[in-house]
């Protein structure tokens, strides 16, 4: 059988003989295994074997893309075709041009060969350790799912401008979710999810723990009130609120097309001066590292928003083209699809206090541990339920809330950052998103409750 | 490939229960947005999805290579994982229609009929039109289509070859003035071919979007407060689906879910029934239709609650034995490398026997809800939907636009606090997708419904 990256250079010469100008081929090939328990029992082992390829081609700088799961001649040949015959039907765009190579040095830690000898037995166990830990904190808790996860993936690119790499990184992800009952009374759902490249860094049982405390801290919510009030969001918060409007509004192609709040906003404040977020896709061993981007570029570390200022966009090579830039090594997506633009392991800056002192410091407020929301990712818009939360009053927690929704404009709350705290956690679910984010105190938010 | 497949299903040796199934999906994305073509992509994605059980446990694993030695070797991962995760008790499966034959949505204009040029062109023109409103800073518009071929086989009978052909079309218009920006979105998708599509032509989408966008922009907000509201059928849609069939899906029923142990009890107002169907109901094309499901069990029209009644959770074979009923058709897998799990289809609320313009008389104060955007539940059925459009109703009489915020509420009071429900019926989920760990494309939508819920609002 040919090697990943032969396969890519057939996919490549193929859709040139055809009649491409330029060329693209995105390979990968994966194992994968893991185990899922259901309704608290251990339920499914699966195994998996994946390959694909995605071949993108530009004749006379017109867009043609197809893909296919079988690694063999014959159906990469008949790919390239489909891919060539759609870029003839297509229209031409003078910034269709396929990057050139740039060095790409290996990031550290996205292998861990230990991974290889992960079997089965491996994955139940650790599950099996998820439930034990949640239900023996309480016998209120229900686990709805829980789940272990261990991938191998090799991912190779090659394109007629000379760009030929090839890498190979392990994954371990995992993830519990559940609610707490007693009698009739149900909590809300809450989860807890986390990856790791290291098996030595496997917190399955912590994230249970943090599962269980939640759900069960959770039962006996009662309705809050309305007010205007401080809310603490929690990391987990922290991403259903914050971070789908933010990383919608720095995507190049969405400011080149106007739609992103922050079209022309380059080296403004668009948030509190307490606010730094930096993105980083060459972090050592991050989950959503790779040497190189979706067109086989290196990835950078950069600021995004610094001290509140907006610092810089995030790029691919279409939209730096468009700009007369250099991309930030931002392509981001798999084989099943053109490129698009993404972040990488997103950082936000910690603070210098306690998350206990953000709160001993709100007369009247909220602290929201899980969001449930949609925002509008243009205006930036949001309005969503406190599915976790509970009320603060006079600087101490009070009593879990239900039914309190929070309603406002994230691109308007940014200003209103009042505070962060010193611990952060780290969420990571690739390849959407890894974040490392501290506890972040907003003031002026209207609550509303039922 | 039937012949084929069957001859294998002698491998599930050391199984209780063997599955085999096919699936080749051939799909299309075109995609515009400021005039930039994005996306023209073509895509094959198939394979066998080979699922066992035994003694409780389940085994599943995949693969996209056809050949006898590396489908054998499936076969046996799928066991060796099912007697990896047994529970030491028998599989007993649910009785179930099982499907024999081929299956087929009605299509009367396939969409493979229609070129890629074609399709180039429509969705490129109707994403200009939109721009040529000088209010509209930009707009996204796109194309997708699925085509399904599938043979499903199970060790106790089950022979079906089911095809399916699931086109949509989307269309995202952002109006801005002031620094501000604001979207509205339209979006169809149905079971069915080109001309099915387009019930509502791409001119009727662009209207839609550039008023909703326009008029949003100069709209205010909401209050926050506990409201009469009237949903329109999309929210409806959002509601039957997200808040109250979720909490149904047995798998989370059995998991404790707020449903749990309540069969027979009253849930809601008598003047709601609401449906789970395989089948499309009202009309050809819904999108979330199903004929057979991912079991090899012929989907069915499942009453979920009739008349205010808890009547039936929604069963794949291995929660249907375990509560000693029939499989509902249930279990769905959305790509050969998923496994079945208990999904929706077109989940909808039956209309009833009222005009919209005498469920509006009748409020004094309250708001006329529009355009689902997108939506969340929870175990204990607390729900959140994203609102496009809310309108202020007073005296009967429906004012002035309002920008959508969320609503909130916890379904089955919602469904208690019913008090009427519109003649008027449609399906409007069709774009959207449902995710349980994988995707799935469903369908819902209902009446006018009439009801109390929280509107998140400023101030």
């Amino acid at each position: 059988m040919m090697k990943l990256l032969e396969y890519g250079e057939f996919a490549v010469e193929k859709a040139r003989q055809l009649g491409a100008d330029e060329a693209e081929a995105f390979l990968t090939q994966g194992r994968e295994i893991s185990v899922k328990a259901e309704a608290n029992e251990l339920k499914l082992a699966t195994s998996h074997a994946r390959d694909g390829v995605g071949i993108r081609v530009f004749s006379k700088q017109a867009l043609g893309f197809a893909s296919v799961n079988i690694l063999d001649e014959q159906n990469i040949a008949e790919a390239a075709r489909v891919a060539v015959s759609l870029s003839k039907a297509s229209p031409q765009d003078e910034h269709n041009l396929l990057p050139e190579p740039l060095p790409i040095r290996a990031v550290a830690g996205l292998y861990d060969r230990r991974a290889e000898g992960f079997q089965l037995d491996g994955a139940i166990s650790r599950v099996e350790e998820m439930l034990s830990t949640a239900r023996g904190y309480d016998s209120r808790v229900m686990v709805e799912e829980a789940s272990f996860n261990a991938t191998i993936e090799r991912r190779a690119i090659v394109n007629s401008k000379g760009i030929k790499a090839e890498e190979q990184g392990d994954l371990f992800s995992y993830f519990i979710m559940g609610m707490a009952r007693d009698g009739e009374e149900v909590s809300s759902f809450n989860y807890r999810f986390d990856s790791t490249r290291k098996t030595g860094e496997l917190a399955v049982k912590e994230k249970a723990l943090e599962f269980a405390r939640g759900v069960v801290a959770s039962l006996g919510a009662k309705k809050g009130e309305s007010f205007v009030g401080t809310v603490i969001l929690s990391p987990d918060a922290v991403l259903e609120l914050m971070i789908g409007p933010i990383v919608w509004a720095v995507n190049a192609n969405n400011v080149q097309k106007g739609m992103s709040r922050w079209v022309g906003m380059l080296g403004t404040q668009v948030a509190s001066p307490l606010l730094t977020i930096e993105d980083n896709g060459r972090l050592a061993g991050g989950a959503c590292s790779a040497s190189f981007d979706r067109e086989g570029l290196p990835h950078a570390q950069l600021k995004v928003i610094e001290d509140g200022v907006l610092r810089t966009y995030l790029y691919n090579s279409y939209t730096a083209g468009k700009e007369g830039r250099k991309s930030s090594g931002h392509a981001s997506g798999g084989a099943r699809s053109v490129p698009g633009i993404g972040p990488t392991n997103l950082m936000i800056k910690p603070g210098e206090r306690s998350k206990e002192e953000l709160i001993s410091e709100v007369k009247r407020g909220i602290l929201v541990t899980r969001f449930s929301v949609s925002p509008q990712l243009v205006s930036g818009d949001v309005s969503g339920v406190v599915k976790g939360g509970f009320l603060i009053e006079n600087g101490r927690l009070t009593r879990p809330l239900i039914e309190t929704m929070i309603s406002g404009n994230l691109f308007e709350l940014l200003s209103r950052i009042s505070g962060l705290s010193q611990e952060t956690e780290h969420l990571a679910f690739p390849p959407e998103i890894a974040l490392v984010s501290p506890y972040v105190k907003i003031e002026e938010l209207t609550i509303t409750a039922g | 490939m039937l012949e084929f497949l069957e001859e294998l299903l002698g491998q599930f040796t050391g199984s209780d229960y063997g599955e085999l199934r096919y699936h080749e999906r051939k799909g299309l994305n075109i995609a515009v947005r400021q005039g930039e073509l994005e996306a023209a992509n073509s895509t094959v994605y198939s394979g066998v999805g080979v699922r066992a059980s035994y003694q409780g446990g389940w085994g599943f694993s995949s693969t996209s290579r056809l050949d006898k030695e590396s489908l054998k070797g499936a076969i046996q991962d799928a066991v060796s994982g099912a007697r990896a995760a047994s529970k030491k008790e028998r599989t007993k499966l649910g009785e179930a229609r099982l499907a024999r034959g081929r299956f087929s949505p009605e299509i009367e204009d396939s969409l493979s009929a229609h070129p890629f040029e074609e399709k180039l062109a429509m969705v490129r023109n109707t994403e200009a039109k939109v721009r040529s409103f000088p209010v509209m800073a930009s707009c996204a518009c796109s194309y997708r289509e699925s085509l399904d071929h599938k043979y499903i086989l199970t060790t106790d009978g089950a022979r079906a070859e089911v095809m399916d052909s699931k086109p949509e079309f989307r269309l995202l218009g952002v109006a801005a003035a002031n620094g501000e920006r604001i979207e509205a979105f339209e979006g169809v998708g149905i079971t069915g071919g080109w001309s099915d599509l387009f019930k509502r032509s791409p001119d009727e989408l662009v209207e839609a979007v550039v008023r909703r966008a326009g008029d949003l922009l100069k709209a205010g907000h909401p209050r926050g407060e506990r409201a009469t509201v009237i949903l329109d059928p999309g929210l409806v849609g959002l509601l039957a689906h997200e808040a109250i069939g979720h909490t149904v899906e047995a798998d989370f029923v059995l998991a404790g879910a707020i449903t749990k142990g309540r069969l027979g009890q009253r849930v809601g107002s008598e003047l709601v029934t609401l449906v789970d169907s395989g089948p499309s109901q009202y009309g050809k094309h819904a999108g979330g239709t199903v004929l057979v499901d991912d079991e090899g069990v012929i989907a069915e029209k499942t009453v979920v609650i009739e008349q205010g009644i808890l009547k039936s959770y929604l069963h794949n074979r291995e929660t249907a034995g375990m509560f000693g009923v029939r499989s509902t058709g249930n279990a769905r897998a959305f790509e050969y490398s998923d496994e079945p799990l208990i999904r929706m289809r077109n989940t909808y609320i039956e209309p009833g026997d009222r005009t919209l313009e005498e469920m509006v008389s009748e409020v004094g104060e309250g708001y006329l809800l529009k355009g689902a955007r997108g939506g969340q539940a929870d175990a204990n059925a607390e729900f959140m939907f994203s609102v496009q459009e809310a309108y202020k109703i007073k005296d009967g009489k429906v004012g002035k636009l309002l920008r959508g915020v969320a609503i909130s509420g916890q379904a089955f009071e919602v469904l208690q606090s019913v008090d009427a429900v519109s003649k008027e019926f449609r399906f409007d989920m069709g774009a959207g997708y449902c995710g349980k760990g994988q995707l799935a494309k469903v369908d819902g939508g209902g009446p006018y419904l009439r009801c109390r819920a929280i509107i998140g609002g400023r101030k």
